[in-house]
């Protein structure tokens, strides 16, 4: 191998190293650290091993709230696969052009701020809002529906903001499969629904999983749609860990459950492996 | 006389504003093994995906076993495919594979268990059972692909260029097993392929396919011996095709006479003096000889290419190029002269009638 080729890989290979390092793994590893300490209850941090905050997760206030975290996780993880399967089925026979501004369509979302995006679906939900304006002139219903500062507010916000990361690992996983393999399944005699739960689901169910994962984390974290379309009132992990962070300034406890959170999805791709995935096909994780 | 199994009936397909199957009239028999040959781009594996319901008709009727199925989806029809690639499933072993298409037809499940056994053993995968299908040779994929399309006892199993991924030596052995598996279970096999080897060696006919339409449908021996048009003698096989006219007719015989002073004797079938002919031969029929004889005709011996089991010669006889083929083309060497001539019985004269 040539030797300057190889000092340049090093060199060009430095700067990620020093980013993960930095800004990944040091600040985790303090948080790591504080999970371990003790809060003086003024906002500052007593630095001595004590295990109390991992028994104050397993307190029932917050184990409710964590029951009611996963709930919202798995409805909006559901709801994402519901919608993303049908969309990347329908893409799997177009042509390459329409497929390819039908993605582009899905990711355009990116290109704006997910907050200013969550402040965007109060004007549509609230309770004049076009949404049950529109409604009521139709007399469709007669009293406006409560589509927010509730659950349903939350779930319509985590679907709408996190349905992209279902359908792109959804779409990439179905977009591979040999077409053959439908229509062999076709010809031995399968309907349309065997041919989606026996060979497409099946075939793509890394890609499911995949997208299960990358919707249903941020799902339990992400506090500002919690905020907002639930009205600050309904608590998710995420709320939880800004809240004790920012509000109630009990950094080891906060630290406590953002550890607690990696474990369960580390569990998680357990789970996945166990069953049988191919944990390559998550990108390594 | 033989049943018809599979009928197709003025059958026309139309992609866009191509027209890639024209007005096709095909009657395949019960338990035969008939061969769609033809170019890449003839139309021959549209052809399958219609019988197979895969793909759709424009116009023009399917019938399988008595039964219009043009408008019924492939699920209901009473034919199974093999795909090229195989198309096993991958998350599946081999004997879910051969489970499938029995589940989805909900057959119970000590019925569907023998015939899966059975369908093992006469694709021979004993012990191959919970293998799934990337631990398996492409021979041994292409066997579970034939179990699984035979497992539902259907009457006629579809192939398209089955054998086309299989490296030559497994091929020609598959070929044979391919033959045996459908003599021994007297189903019909309709096959797609483009290499004539493939189609001469199993099939007991073949249908030659050329721009959406059959060119010839004939046993492999007529196809070789008696094609009845220039494509079809050009396709199979060498040949040399040449183009002339009747110069003599008397009572038995007629002499068509070719360029460079090539005459022919041929049977004569109500040929008229004057009429144009063309006529194949093939490279093997030709009786060569360093000695000049009665009606023999001169040529100079321009290339010797030795291919093994035969010698390739090609012979100059004036502007003309023949292609000839020897098993000992010892005595013969490049730019010696040879005395050619033609059994009547090996001249091939296309556009005879009542052959």
């Amino acid at each position: 191998m040539n030797k300057k080729l190889d000092l340049f890989k090093n060199i060009s290979l430095w700067p990620v190293v020093i980013y993960s390092f930095v800004l990944i793994l040091l600040p985790l590893l303090y948080i790591l650290f504080l999970s371990f300490c003790e809060t003086d209850y003024v906002g500052g941090i007593n630095y001595h091993f004590s295990i109390v905050n991992y028994l104050t997760i397993i307190d029932s206030t917050y184990l409710l709230i964590f029951a009611k975290s996963a709930l919202i996780g798995i409805i909006t993880t559901l709801i994402c696969l519901v919608i993303a399967y049908p969309f990347a089925i329908f893409l799997m026979d177009k042509k390459e052009e329409v497929r390819n501004a039908l993605i582009k369509l899905v990711m355009i979302p990116f290109l704006t701020n997910s907050l200013i995006r969550t402040y965007g679906w109060i004007v549509l939900l609230r309770k004049n809002g076009i949404i049950n304006n529109g409604l009521t002139s139709l007399n469709i219903i007669k009293e406006p529906l409560s589509l927010m500062y509730n659950n349903i507010g939350i779930i319509i916000g985590m679907v709408y903001t996190l349905l992209p990361f279902m359908i792109l690992p959804v779409y990439a996983a179905v977009n591979k499969l040999d077409p053959n393999l439908i229509k062999a399944a076709k010809d031995l005699g399968a309907n349309k629904f065997h041919v989606f739960k026996d060979i497409i689901f099946k075939e793509t169910i890394s890609g499911a999983f995949n997208g299960s994962l990358m919707v249903f984390i941020p799902a339990i974290g992400y506090f500002f749609i919690s905020d907002i379309l639930g009205g600050g009132k309904q608590m998710i992990i995420g709320n939880l860990i800004k809240d004790q962070f920012l509000t109630a300034r009990n950094w080891p406890f906060g630290s406590a459950i953002s550890i607690f959170l990696i474990i369960v999805t580390f569990l998680l791709v357990r789970v996945y492996k166990k069953i049988g995935g191919n944990i390559d096909e998550l990108g390594g994780m | 006389m033989k049943r018809v199994l599979v009928e197709l009936k003025n059958l026309s397909k139309k992609f866009g504003k191509e027209h890639v199957i024209k007005d096709l009239n095909l009657d395949i028999y019960e338990g035969e093994f008939l061969t769609l040959l033809g170019p890449s781009g003839c139309g021959k594996t549209t052809i399958l995906r219609m019988i197979s319901g895969l793909e759709k008709v424009t116009s023009g009727k399917v019938i399988i076993d008595g039964k219009d199925v043009t408008d019924i989806v492939p699920a209901k029809r009473e034919v199974n495919t093999i795909f090229q690639n195989f198309a096993l499933f991958p998350h599946m072993t081999v004997w879910d594979n051969i489970d499938f298409g029995l589940k989805m037809h909900k057959v119970p499940r000590t019925e569907a268990d023998k015939r899966i056994k059975d369908a093992i053993n006469l694709v021979k995968l004993k012990g191959f059972e919970n293998r799934k299908p990337d631990e398996l040779s492409g021979g041994q994929q292409q066997r579970v692909a034939i179990a699984r399309g035979i497992v539902l006892n259907h009457k006629v199993l579809l192939l398209d260029e089955s054998l086309a991924s299989l490296d030559l030596k497994l091929k020609r052995e598959m070929q044979i097993e391919l033959k045996k598996i459908q003599k021994q279970l007297g189903i019909t096999f309709i096959y797609v392929t483009h290499d004539q080897d493939e189609a001469l060696t199993m099939s007991d006919r073949i249908a030659i396919i050329n721009n959406g339409t059959v060119e010839q449908i004939d046993t492999p021996e007529n196809i070789y011996r008696k094609p009845h048009t220039k494509f079809v003698a050009d396709f199979i096989g060498e040949a040399n095709i040449l183009t002339g006219k009747i110069t003599k007719v008397s009572e038995n015989e007629a002499v068509v006479s070719l360029p460079d002073n090539m005459d022919l004797t041929i049977d004569n079938k109500n040929y008229q003096v004057g009429e144009e002919k063309t006529v194949v031969i093939r490279p093997e029929c030709f009786d060569i000889s360093s000695i000049e004889s009665l009606d023999s005709f001169k040529g100079v011996v321009k290339e010797y290419i030795y291919d093994g089991m035969i010698t390739k010669l090609i012979v100059q006889k004036d502007n003309t190029e023949l292609r000839i083929n020897l098993m000992d083309a010892s005595s013969f060497k490049e730019g010696s002269d040879v005395y050619l001539k033609v059994p009547k019985k090996y001249i091939i004269v296309l556009g005879d009638k009542n052959e």
